[in-house]
């Protein structure tokens, strides 16, 4: 049977390699794999070349020791926060201030937010008896910093030593760095076949794939888990709006700014992603649709040739769009296809496409771990063996997801009543038709 | 001599602080027991709560457990005086008869004392036998009167002034069971000078000033923004500094989320602020952490402390060996004994003999047992009811030495009951102890050259480990 496929893909002629093939060939060989090597011929040898630079860079800032304000914002995290303000001590950078916003937790958090805040191991604790959302937690914990910088930082992670650090120097390399986003990893990798699986995963899109974005000028994403800030910037811009997809839309709105947005590989953030495939599939609901809602309608204006046009900008979203709705469309259209005309093909194709994308996979997690460098750890390591189950993972589990998650936000505007803001917040943007 | 004595103080004469010479002079016909009922008239004393003291610093119970009588006008009768006094009432109204029969119990009570006559140094013996004499559960009192706060005011007169003390005899009493202690309320003292008497304050967390305002914070929905509401207000309308609309509708478009102190000396904003003491009477300024909190409770006499009050905290064991196998005085003893020689010199045919009994660590029994001492004691006594036989005399001396006068019974006879007795209290004892009991006894021949004293002394000389 798998030698059958490959004879048969072997005596295909280019123009029916194509045929057959396209949709790997034409766009997902380009954008994991080709870009991927940017990473290696570009990003790698360039770390060599900056070091001079990126070492004046740090002495600038440890010379200047701004004050960084990180906050935490959240509901009903008080069992995480007392592991992150330790984690948060042994920072290379140390002058920070630590600004909890409690938005409406119905938990011990109260308590335990005082309690780090007498010993001195939080600086605000700010409550909010009734719940505002994340947007108004954020804008909360941001009128009450004080810092140069603002980092947001997500209440169950944890950061490297150096991350702290690692995430200040690109403002100190380049003025007109408005964001940086820390290098988000997953921290129960070895928790389940779905965490591992998301690990590979996020090895792959966020590490590489930020990077490569970055390098490419239009990363459009800063993770709320762990983002760097300039603060002038974000009271200019009035601090975060109402979500969901809030991160990338502090972000939009930054690019519009005249901003430029940096990813540091090296700069690790470790979360904890969803354990089950049900909470998985849950959280991928959300955030997909909250890319129609934030491209395709808040921030279409991108798109438009006008006064304000900015081709980065507009590359960035394009790329977006198309990579997220156009490249999950395509899949329904090769599959039609598949039906229409090789229907006694499917086996030996599917076969096929399932050799490359793996290829594409170790591909991915090769470059990844030459990317991480000395920060790869057993964890990382351990992976290797589940490689082999991404193509059943990105190209079957994620993309339905996705594909429901598009029509529903299309056809129902579902995220306006979604749990994740406060009902009153989602009928304000509502009504405001945001 | 009547059973009143109505006391003045001599107004023109007396100086503050000198009613104990004052009352000495009324009492002189009394000897060492005083009235059945002391008598004070409001409307004659410059200050009724100082003759009291006097009264219950008196030396006997005879004189200072008596009850002190308060004669005041209508209306006075929620004074700390009169919360102090066994009663209070209306001059017009007064009735002796009467107020003579109510208080016959306590007169019967302190009537049965052992030695109502005799000086009790103590204070805290005289605490315990006021409150058991009366069945009294003492509560405390607020005041804003005593620098501590509060008052237990029965107990005032027995601590005078500024009632110092009063805690730590409680405490005392409490720590050996005398008294079962009750939460009531809980207090911030002044970590330097005891006042109750503090200014709390909310300061900032920067400067520590107290110069502090409350602002509201705002959050608009549709844009998320939050700010104070001082930064929304336009005019008389609130609009919002990010997205440009009016707030019309509170729940509607906007909400309070939380409050907030703004410090107007450094401009610090904050949710928690700290709290700052400052003690009314010696100014000392601290955080409210550091200030002493002391537990106030309420007390309740237990079983042992009315036993303590009786019979004197060192003799309940004997009390009970009273009761049980009728120990006699120990002059009584020594007749017996002398009785018993003078028997033996003039017949020369029978034989008794002495058995010497000490019991080293009674003080630790109190101590580690509390409460459950009666109970070990009552066994104890019942050990000795059952060896000692109607024909014997035990007496018992300082509660440490027991004597047996073991009358015809040989020095050979006599070992058995001895081991029997030692045997059976150290089971008893080493049951109901952490520490072994150190029981001492030895048997002596009664010869007419016997001397009690003597073996006595070399007794209790014999070193203690
Ligand atoms: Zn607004
Ligand atoms: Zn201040
Ligand atoms: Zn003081």
């Amino acid at each position: 049977m798998i030698e059958d496929a490959f004879t048969f893909f072997f005596n295909l002629e280019p123009r029916q390699l194509l045929f057959y093939f396209w949709p790997f060939f034409f766009f997902d060989f380009a954008r994991y794999v080709l870009l991927d090597l940017l990473v290696l011929v570009v990003y790698l040898p360039g770390l060599r070349r900056r070091r001079r630079g990126w070492l004046w860079a740090r002495k600038r800032l440890y010379k200047e020791r701004p004050l960084v304000s990180i906050l935490v914002p959240g509901k009903n995290e008080g069992r995480h926060l007392e592991r992150l303000a330790h984690s948060l001590r042994r920072q290379s950078y140390s002058n920070f201030e630590v600004v909890v916003v409690d938005d409406g937790s119905d938990d011990d958090t109260p308590a335990i937010g005082g309690r780090l805040l007498r010993q001195g191991l939080i600086h605000q604790f700010i409550r909010n008896e009734t719940r505002g959302g994340k947007a108004s937690a954020a804008n909360t914990a941001l009128s009450f910093s004080r810092g140069t910088y603002i980092v947001h930082l997500d209440a169950d992670t944890h950061l490297s030593p150096g991350a702290l650090e690692e995430v200040l120097i690109p403002f100190y390399l380049d003025s007109r760095v408005g964001a940086v986003g820390a290098d988000i990893r997953v921290a129960n990798s070895d928790h389940s076949l779905t965490t591992r699986l998301q690990h590979i995963e996020y090895m792959k899109t966020l590490s590489t794939g930020r990077t490569v974005s970055s390098i490419l000028g239009i990363l459009r994403i800063v993770s709320g888990a762990c983002g760097a800030f300039r603060r002038d910037m974000l009271i200019q811009l009035g601090g975060w709006d109402v979500g969901p997809g809030l991160d990338g839309d502090i972000i939009q709105k930054i690019r519009k700014l005249g901003f430029r947005i940096v990813h540091q590989p090296r700069a690790a953030c470790y979360t904890h992603v969803p354990e089950t495939f049900t909470s998985l599939a849950r959280q991928r609901y959300r955030w997909d649709r909250s890319l129609i809602r934030f491209r395709v309608r808040k921030h279409a204006n991108v798109l438009r040739p006008d006064r304000n046009f900015a081709l980065l900008n507009f590359l960035s979203t394009a790329e977006n769009l198309f990579a997220n709705v156009a490249l999950n469309l395509k899949w329904w259209v090769y599959l039609v296809q598949m039906i229409l005309f090789a229907p006694q093909l499917m086996s030996k194709i599917f076969i096929i496409n399932y050799f490359l994308y793996t290829v594409c996979n170790v591909i991915g997690y090769g470059v990844a771990t030459v990317l991480y460098g000395r920060t790869m750890t057993h964890r990382e390591w351990a992976l290797i063996p589940f490689i082999p189950l991404m193509p059943l993972y990105t190209g079957i589990y994620l993309r339905i997801v996705r594909t429901y998650a598009y029509l529903m936000e299309l056809c129902h505007r579902t995220s306006y009543r979604d749990r994740w803001n406060p009902w009153k917040v989602s009928a304000a943007a509502l009504r405001d038709r945001l | 001599m009547s059973q009143l004595l109505q006391l003045t103080d001599d107004a023109d004469k007396a100086v503050h602080g000198d009613a104990q010479r004052v009352l000495a002079e009324q009492v002189h016909d009394y000897g060492d027991s005083g009235p059945a009922l002391w008598l004070i008239d409001e409307a004659n004393v410059r200050d009724p709560l100082e003759l009291m003291t006097a009264v219950r610093q008196q030396p006997s119970p005879a004189a200072y457990l008596q009850p002190i009588l308060l004669l005041t006008a209508k209306g006075g009768q929620s004074s700390l005086s009169c919360r102090a006094a066994d009663g209070a009432v209306s001059p017009e109204s007064f009735d002796s008869s009467h107020w003579l029969s109510h208080f016959a119990d306590l007169q019967r009570w302190i009537a049965e004392l052992p030695d109502p006559n005799e000086t009790d140094g103590q204070t805290s013996m005289r605490v315990l036998r006021h409150l058991a004499s009366r069945h009294l559960s003492i509560e405390p009192m607020m005041t804003a009167q005593m620098p501590s706060g509060f008052v237990y005011p029965p107990l005032l007169p027995y601590f005078g002034g500024a009632a110092i003390g009063t805690l730590e005899i409680l405490q005392f009493l409490e720590t050996q069971q005398f008294l079962e202690a009750e939460f009531s309320a809980s207090a911030y003292l002044c970590f330097h000078c005891r006042s109750a008497f503090l200014a709390f304050e909310e300061t900032c967390k920067q400067c520590e000033s107290a110069d502090l305002d409350i602002q509201e914070l705002v959050h608009h929905f549709r844009c998320g923004h939050v700010a104070p509401i001082d930064e929304y207000r336009n005019d008389d309308k609130l609009s919002c500094g990010k997205c440009g609309r009016d707030l019309k509708h509170i729940g509607v478009d906007y909400d309070k989320p939380s409050l907030i102190y703004h410090c107007r000396s450094c401009d610090h904003r904050f949710q928690e602020a700290d709290v700052r003491t400052t003690c009314f009477a010696c100014g000392r300024r601290t955080a409210p952490e550091n200030q002493h909190r002391e537990t106030i409770n309420r007390f309740r006499l237990t079983p042992l402390g009315d036993n303590a009050a009786r019979f004197g905290v060192e003799s309940l064991f004997t009390h009970l060996l009273e009761r049980d196998i009728g120990l006699v005085p120990w002059s009584v003893f020594q007749r017996f004994v002398h009785i018993e020689q003078s028997r033996i010199k003039r017949f020369g045919k029978t034989r008794s003999t002495l058995l010497f009994l000490s019991i080293d660590n009674m003080e630790q029994i109190y101590a580690q047992l509390g409460a459950r001492a009666v109970e070990l004691f009552e066994a104890l006594s019942s050990v000795m009811a059952g060896i000692v036989r109607d024909t014997d005399v035990v007496t018992s001396r300082e509660e440490r030495f027991y004597l047996f006068l073991l009358a015809e019974t040989g020095l050979e006879n006599a070992e058995v009951p001895r081991e029997r007795l030692i045997s059976r209290l150290t089971e008893v004892m080493s049951a109901n102890l952490s520490a072994n009991p150190r029981l001492e006894s030895h048997l002596l021949e009664l010869t007419e050259d016997v001397d009690l004293e003597a073996q006595l002394q070399s007794m209790a000389s014999r070193p203690r480990d």
